[in-house]
């Protein structure tokens, strides 16, 4: 694979930046001249990355150190290995957390998705009402989550909840989805994709807007009905811009806090209680941050997968063009 | 309107039901906030609920105002406009030599720079804080600076680069052969035509630092430090059922960008997109 397009000893992708720069003949702006040594990239470069870097790097050698050992809030006693992640994946609570997190962010995805993707269908023709539809269902998006979450709380709570009114005067029972154990996780779920079905609506618009009327317009001639375009032709073609959505969001749910901690607050009795509210409590409520750290680390051992998933995907979406 | 012709009317009713439903939906929990924003204390809890606050008042507003809420605003505007600056000085640099120069370390750069995307928030809040410890720093609006601005570069970066790249390189060398410096063909030639890039970078981190909550839970301590969704949230820890307050200060929060998304909003989607959508 690398022999194919690889000419020179550095094999690298023929990026816009190469390209360019050979267009603009001996270093201009390119490459250093006559080979030697030139720092003014580097210096446009580095502000940015070591402020990145206080985020990243610093927080996993942080989070490796401090997994590693017993400690006292910040103080460490004792390396004790891997002691903390085998009590944490025997810990029952634990294991809940992390199967409540995958259902969270894998139906919550799914459903994010297919919102998204029905809107842009309904909302895709330049037509008057579209456009103030589209602008309408990117607020909650834009929303802090604390808002929403106080939002859903009265709406959800059984007692003085407008649905409840509204669903009585068509003689239907009122929800109270938040004091259940079995019906909080959905709920909390439902809210949460109402609240990124902006995110995954434009990118499915931006996707459709790439798709040429002519393919469509060949699958309507040879006869196929709507659902087989839609199944067999849209869908396949959205599969790039459908991953984009679909790691974007993943990791952006792994990580959600706020609207767990205040619409439901992980109960009730922990049936709500995700991997990141589970790592907050650890840290600032149980001052463990030997189990808090190894939890971060799980985490972020999930986003990275993910992240080098999206970054290879991305790679290959730029070879084609 | 050329779809009349071959659209059945009862294809365009459905259709018309259909954007009523969903902006409903969408926009509901919005309207009651507000509704409720605006009502009496005895309206608030009334059963059967009153959807209409009549008789009307801005008390609940007057109430917040005059309490700790103004400093709230106050701490998010500072935050959140020095994150803009920070974003914008840092990233204008890094993405300029990402898109123009070739460089040996280039790319394992812009990795360890892109795997800023994948952190979470939440997954740096116990090492910040107990760098804040250190440093003495925590309870400042310099360390949410520090801290909001270091998760948008990223992004950021990832944007600019790719704005950059969409600006014709023939301006600069012309200065170049002309005796400008780089740096200067950079400030004077490339960021006048990059402005529209800018605003889009400026917007985003606006409201991203305007949102952010855990960092800013964690990392302040005192009641004057509090930014508006923290404040918020304790409002509804400590005080419980106010909710007339609670929604006028939910309400006051989101007014800013949701105006200013409103206003800019072609700027704002092609930033929202641009995660997701290019690539290096």
């Amino acid at each position: 694979m690398s022999s194919a397009t690889g000419s020179g000893p550095s094999s690298g992708p023929d990026t816009v930046a190469t390209r360019w720069s050979r267009r603009l003949g001996e270093g201009l702006l390119g490459r250093p001249r006559g080979g030697r040594f030139d720092l003014f990239p580097y210096l446009l470069m580095l502000p940015g990355l070591l402020l990145v870097m206080f985020v990243t790097l610093y927080p996993i050698v942080f989070a490796v150190d401090y997994s590693l050992m017993r400690t006292r809030v910040f103080k460490q006693l004792a390396f004790v290995g891997l002691a903390n992640y085998a009590r944490l994946f025997a810990d029952p609570r634990f294991q809940t957390n992390l199967v409540n997190s995958l259902f969270f962010v894998l139906v919550g995805v799914a459903l994010t998705w297919t919102f998204g993707l029905a809107l842009a269908l309904l909302l895709r023709r330049q037509r008057w009402g579209n456009a103030i539809l589209k602008t309408i269902v990117l607020i909650p998006w834009v929303t802090n989550q604390v808002v929403l979450a106080l939002m859903w709380k009265w709406l959800l709570n059984g007692e003085f909840s407008p649905i409840n009114y509204l669903l009585g005067l068509v003689n239907l029972p009122g929800l109270n989805p938040l004091i259940s154990t079995a019906q909080a996780l959905p709920a909390l779920t439902i809210v949460n994709a109402w609240r990124a079905t902006g995110f995954s609506l434009l990118l499915m618009l931006a996707g459709l807007s790439a798709i040429p009327v002519e393919v469509e317009e060949a699958a309507e001639i040879d006869g196929a009905s709507r659902w087989k375009q839609l199944w067999y032709v849209i869908i396949p073609l959205l599969k790039p811009v459908s991953l984009a959505c679909i790691i974007t969001l993943t990791i952006s749910f792994f990580n959600i806090i706020v609207l767990p901690m205040d619409l439901t607050g992980g109960g009730p009795l922990n049936s709500t209680e995700v991997l990141s509210l589970r790592l907050y409590r650890e840290g600032f409520q149980y001052y463990n941050m030997g189990s808090a750290s190894a939890i971060t680390l799980v985490l972020v051992g999930l986003d990275l997968i993910l992240a080098w998933a999206y970054y290879k995907l991305i790679r290959a979406e730029t070879y084609y063009r | 309107m050329t779809t009349r012709e071959h659209m059945p009317s009862w294809v365009t009713t459905l259709r018309w039901v259909g954007l009523i439903l969903v902006g409903g939906i969408v926009l509901g929990p919005f309207l009651w906030a507000l509704s409720t924003s605006l009502k009496v204390k005895d309206d608030v809890l009334r059963m059967p609920p009153k959807f209409l606050p009549w008789p009307l008042t801005v008390e609940n507003y007057q109430g917040i105002l005059t309490a700790g809420f103004p400093r709230y605003l106050l701490n998010s505007t500072i935050v959140a406009v020095c994150s803009v600056v920070v974003v914008v000085l840092v990233s204008v640099h890094a993405g300029y030599a990402a898109a123009r120069y070739e460089f040996r370390g280039k790319s394992a750069m812009l990795f360890l720079i892109l795997t800023g995307m994948a952190m979470g928030e939440l997954s740096t809040v116990l090492p910040l804080y107990f760098f804040g410890t250190q440093l003495r720093i925590l309870d400042t609006y310099g360390i949410l600076i520090l801290a909001n601005s270091a998760f948008i570069a990223p992004l950021a970066i990832w944007f600019l680069q790719g704005y950059f790249r969409s600006i014709p390189p023939q301006m600069e060398e012309a200065a170049l052969i002309d005796g400008a410096t780089r740096a200067g063909a950079l400030y004077r030639i490339v960021l006048p035509s990059a402005l529209p890039g800018l605003i889009t970078v400026s917007l985003v981190s606006f409201v991203h630092s305007w949102n952010e909550f855990i960092l800013a839970l964690v990392l302040t301590s005192s009641g004057t430090m509090r930014t508006v969704p923290v404040g918020i949230h304790l409002y509804l820890t400590d005080y419980g059922v106010d909710w007339g307050s609670i929604t006028a200060a939910g309400i006051l929060s989101i007014l800013p960008v949701t105006l200013l998304f409103l206003l800019l909003q072609r700027h704002f989607l092609r930033g929202l997109t641009a995660g997701a959508t290019t690539g290096f």
